[in-house]
Parts: structure tokens; sequence; C-alpha cells
């Protein structure tokens, strides 16, 4: 299982992160800042939400593995 | 599709030239090395990173690497000595300062949503770009009359600004990114535009529309730090003149390539559903950028290399999208290459704010063009279509075509 964090602090709302795990990652509609919806999504999500983390520009996103 | 060719003269081979030499005192320097010493077309000399770790790292942590130099001002003889920085200059600020204008962009650029929501408006431009080219005299110039009218209709669609105004735009733009413009020429181009931009503020404010500016300018005041009108300037200029003329010269980069790949071709038109890694992989893979600038701000190390405070960093985006360590048989282009997380569009809080855009409407042409336009061929010999020389994004200058006929659009 992966378990997500987000450091909105960061957040440039590039959009990456909503466009490759749209059923994850949300943006908030006024500042395009990232929301997260699932921070411990199903498995069938891994792969989507490990190529968000890896295209974010800036570092947004944190992935712990749990067993 | 294609006309046969001589490998060595692919254009991709022919731009891939590097504009920089070795820097006076490191003859010894490898230029393809982790980190090279070099000496840049504007005559400073940078630590050029090369490994695709080191370049993320350089663009993406601030508190070592400013971006106050500019980003491309290394290519630019008339940039230097460095003049100070102008109002809302986004591009040469760091943290705090940089995120308030960035922020502003993403939220116009970058959600999915608003992107989605611009993909009829793309398509409909796509396609009426291709009716104007059925009946005209041929061979037709792809870049002038199909790249450039499209990517400069998507922005003044989202800007609601009128095409026929996009003289003014396309002066800026190219006086940009223009290597030998003198500075008198270049500030003339930039100030027309500018006094373009300050009357569209006006109307704006008085008129607000569904438009990026308009939008922009409504947030903004809804906020704590209002923009001003000097920062809303430069917001303006940028939306408008930063982002249509690097994408008309990779599509038409693109579809040169294909004429030069017929077998990737053949495997695009076999499955169109590959143009989105497509036009990530054309991204990934063509020589379209001279590296981003960046300054150090503390003593730090990259690979070894001991930088001091002040010393320039060129942060080799597209050497590092071609690092074997991370995409695997780097220099085959594949279009179905999956991942593909390049760094050709930038990374860290700088990273291209139109990025999401350009890929809707790369991809879109593509598909577009594959489907309606299936007889089209190169009107001459490849290795015969010239270059851009003068521009810092290399590329094909023209791109003369010839085809049978432009299929019917498809109905909405």
């Amino acid at each position: 299982m992966i378990h997500i964090e987000t450091d909105t602090d960061l957040c440039i709302a590039s959009g990456v992160c909503a466009l490759a795990a749209p059923a994850v990652f949300d943006q908030d509609e006024d500042t395009g800042l990232v929301v997260l919806l699932d921070a411990d999504p199903a498995e069938e999500q891994a792969g989507a939400v490990r190529e968000a983390a890896t295209m974010c520009p800036n570092a947004v996103i944190r992935l712990t593995e749990r067993a | 599709m294609s006309v046969s060719t001589d490998l060595s003269a692919r254009a991709v081979d022919r731009a891939r030239g590097c504009p920089f030499a070795a820097a006076a005192g490191h003859e010894e320097t490898d230029l393809n090395g982790p980190v090279a010493r070099v000496r840049t077309p504007a005559g400073i000399d940078a630590w050029m990173v090369n490994r695709y770790d080191d370049v993320r790292d350089v663009l993406s942590d601030a508190t070592r690497f400013s971006s106050g130099a500019g980003s491309i001002n290394h290519m630019l003889p008339r940039m230097w000595p460095p003049q100070p920085m102008e109002p809302g200059d986004f591009n040469r600020m760091d943290g705090a300062e940089h995120l308030r204008f960035r922020r502003a962009f993403g939220i116009e650029l970058g959600a999915a949503k608003r992107i989605d929501g611009l993909r009829p408006a793309v398509q409909r431009i796509v396609d009426e770009r291709l009716d104007a080219i059925a009946g005209a005299e041929q061979p037709v110039d792809l870049h002038e009359l199909f790249s450039k009218p499209v990517t400069t209709a998507v922005i003044a669609d989202l800007m609601d600004v009128p095409y026929e105004d996009r003289q003014l735009f396309h002066d800026s733009a190219s006086a940009a990114l223009d290597i030998n413009i003198d500075v008198e020429t270049a500030t003339a181009a930039f100030d027309k535009l500018k006094a373009y931009v300050r009357k569209l503020l006006v109307d704006r404010r008085e008129n607000p529309g569904d438009d990026a500016l308009s939008h922009i300018i409504t947030r903004s005041e809804a906020g704590e730090k209002p923009f001003t009108d000097d920062e809303l300037e430069s917001i303006g200029f940028a939306l408008i003149s930063a982002g249509f003329d690097v994408t008309a010269g990779m599509l038409t980069f693109i579809m040169l390539t294909l004429f030069e790949f017929p077998d990737e071709m053949a495997r695009l038109v076999e499955d169109p559903s590959l143009a989105p890694t497509a036009v990530d992989e054309f991204v990934r893979y063509l020589p379209g950028n001279v590296g981003i600038l960046r300054q150090a701000i503390v003593d730090t190390e990259i690979a070894g290399v001991q930088i001091k405070a002040g010393d320039y960093v060129l942060a080799g985006i597209g050497a590092g999208s071609h690092d074997a360590e991370v995409f695997p048989d780097p220099e085959k282009l594949d279009l179905a290459r999956t991942p593909n997380s390049h760094l050709n569009f930038g990374r860290g809080p700088h990273a291209c704010v139109g990025q999401q855009l350009a890929r809707l409407e790369l991809r879109v042409a593509l598909e577009t063009v594959l489907r309606r336009v299936p007889s089209l061929r190169c009107a001459v010999p490849v290795s015969e279509v010239p270059l851009r020389e003068d521009n810092i994004v290399p590329g094909p200058a023209h791109l003369p075509v010839v085809f049978d006929e432009v299929l019917p659009a498809q109905e909405q």
C-alpha cells in the first residue's frame, strides 16, 4: 500500500498530478493547488500515483510504502 | 508517406550541435561529462551539468541555485552586463516572490479541468487551419500556414484577443529568442506589445470576460496582495508572447521528424492512441533547448566539482533527458516510451507553466494531421529543409509539404 502526503506550500499548480492520477489528486478551483482526494489509494492506482509523484515539478508529493 | 533519406542528413542530427565551447583554461573539459566548464554564446563561463539527477537538483533547489540571472540569458549577448530586474519579471524571481506569480499562471494554464475545457477549441482551430491549407497553392509551408497559425490562434482564444493582431505577438516573440538582434530593435518590438497589453488591461478591468487575463485580474483583486499594473503588464506580455512560438517550432519539428522516421510514423498511423506518449517522446528526443541558466548563491558541490557562490550553472535538460541511467536506449526515438519523466519542460518552481497546454496542442494537431492528410509528404529532400539559425530554439525554419487531399473534419 502507498501512503501519500502533499506539501501545499511547495505547490505551483502545474496540474501534472491531477492529469496523471485524477482519482487521487484534484486541484482547488480558486487556487489550482493540489487537493489530495485519497491519501491511501487502492493498489490499482499505484502506477498513476508514482507517475504523478515523479512528474510533479516541485516535489510536492511524498510517498511512503506500507506493508 | 515519406521520402527516404541519408541518416546523417536528418534534421535532428543537423540541429544537435552544441552551442558551447570549453572555457578558457579548461580546454580539457569533457562537454558531455557530468560537469563541464563552458563558455556560452553570450560570453560568460558556466558549469554545464549533464546528468539527470544533478540537472533535477539544480532546477529544484532554489536555496542553492537562483534564477536571478534569467533562464536563457547565457545565449543572448545583448543581455550582458545584467540589467536591474523590471517589476514583475517573475522569470528572474525565487521563492515566495516567484510563487505569487507562478500560481496565478498555474490555475489558468495548468488546471487539468481547464485544459480539458480547451480541447474543443483547439480541435476547432486545428481543423480550420487544415481547411485553409486544403485549397492553398502547393507546396505549402507547414510552419507558416499551419504550426504558427494554430498555436497563435490558441493563445488568441485563451486571451480573447483578435487573431488579426498576431503580427505584434510574432514580432515580440521572435525578438525575445533571437540571438543576433540588436537591443534597440528588440526593445521596439517589446514596447509595442507592452503598449498593447496596457490597453488590454484597462479594457479587462472595465469589462471582465471569460479569458485568462480577466480571470487573473479578478482573482488577484480578491487576494491579499493584488498585482500592480506593472506586474499585470508582465503577466499579460508573457501570456501573449511566451507560448506559441516555441510550440509552433516543436510542431513543425515533429512533422519533419515523422518524415525522417517512416517506421515510427507508420506506427502512429496504425495506432493513434500512441499520440500522448509520442508527444512527450518528441519533446524528450528533439534538440529543443540550450540549457537553463542558474547562479549558485552558496558554495556547493555537484558530482564532486566545487561550485562557488556567484558561479553560473547551466542545467543541461537536453543532456539529462538522454541520460542512459534513466532512459533505456536514449538515442532511440520510441513513440511508446513509458515511463518518460524527461526534463525538457524544466523542473522545479520554474517548470514550463504552459506544458499541459503545449501537450494538448501538439497531441490534437498530430492526431488530426495524420487522420485528415494521410498523403502528406515533404516537398523537398528532408536534408534540404532549412533550419533556424538566429533563434535559440533549434528547428526547421520552413517545412514545404505536398498532399493529394485534405479529408473532412470529424463531427464534434
